[in-house]
């Protein structure tokens, strides 16, 4: 690591640990998600540092893109006010960073900690370091981790689909309801049949 | 001046040390469940930062490799977790964890 590099990453690490704080202390929750965007833009910067490119262009598209587009999704949704939690006692937070900052310095402590010759260090950037390295090994020796990650997609997919759907069904009887509420005796019989068939789906879910 | 690969790893390791004690104030303190999630993908984001200094340190790509499966989990945690946020949200019309309470005595 060079003398210009290193004022690269400290300057990016100063960014990158400005971003999480701010993440942490502010009151709105969209602030905090665009702050958590900014630390993790700087992290993807740092990547390219390490020697590390092709994992710092999925950094930004997935975790800065496609899951902080889902959290601020998600805030624009349910169109979320800021957090009432921020004023807590104290004494309490002293004691809780105090707590934090401890292990912060045992995992820094015991991931520097290497005793021995038990890590072959090599020979800092990565020699040869090919894109294709990383697809040759992830369908090669990594083969079945790589299908059991698909199998992890596959079964969350599937687990959001089970958890929200009472919520779908239930918003679709209302819609409904809603269409063919010409006639008062019409929608009373919409909405006794609600009530009926309300119990089906939490049903389902819990067995 | 040159800085050696160990000490530069050292460096990253410390980084990503203070990242992940923002990621456990985060969810010590706050009382928001987003933004606890967000505290805990900045914790899984100091988990991939360490794996790709020790990979470089090793001068293999395998910490590379780990870091598509830490992304992986994050991504399928967020779909999950998101979709029970928007349950709860449906039925108590708050976020704040102290509301959620449905399984205390």
């Amino acid at each position: 690591m060079s003398l210009a590099t290193l004022i690269a990453f400290v300057v990016l690490a100063v960014v990158a640990v400005f971003g999480g704080f701010r993440m942490l202390v502010s009151r709105h929750p969209v602030h905090s998600a665009l702050y958590l965007v900014l630390s993790l833009v700087a992290t993807a910067a740092i990547y390219l540092l390490l020697a590390a490119p092709f994992v710092a262009v999925v950094q930004v598209a997935v975790y800065a893109g496609a899951i902080m587009v889902l959290f601020v999704f998600v805030m624009m949704f349910l169109n979320l006010g800021p957090a009432q939690d921020v004023h807590d006692q104290r004494q309490r937070r002293i004691v809780t960073f105090a707590a934090a900052g401890l292990l912060g310095l045992l995992i820094w402590l015991g991931a520097i900690w290497r005793p021995g010759a038990a890590v072959t260090v090599g020979g800092g950037a990565l020699p040869g370091y090919k894109v294709e390295e990383i697809g040759v090994n992830m369908l090669g020796r990594y083969a079945l981790p790589f299908e059991t990650a698909s199998l992890l997609l596959l079964v969350a997919m599937v687990g959001v689909v089970v958890i929200v759907r009472p919520l779908l069904a239930a918003e679709r009887r209302q819609a409904a309801a809603g269409e063919t509420g010409a006639t008062t005796a019409e929608a009373a019989a919409t909405a006794a049949g609600l009530v009926v068939e309300s119990t089906e789906p939490s049903e389902e879910v819990g067995h | 001046m040159v800085i050696s690969v160990a000490a530069s790893t050292n460096l990253v390791l410390a980084l990503s040390a203070i990242l992940f004690s923002i990621g456990v104030l985060g969810v010590l303190l706050r009382r928001h469940v987003l933004i606890i999630y967000m505290s805990i993908e900045l914790m899984l984001n100091a988990a991939n930062l360490a794996f790709i200094a020790f990979g470089r340190l090793q001068g293999t790509i395998d910490g590379q490799i780990a870091v598509f499966f830490t992304l992986t989990v994050a991504a399928a945690e967020v779909a999950v977790g998101l979709g029970i946020v928007v349950v709860v949200y449906r039925e108590l019309k708050s976020l704040d964890i102290d509301r959620l309470n449905l399984l205390k005595f």
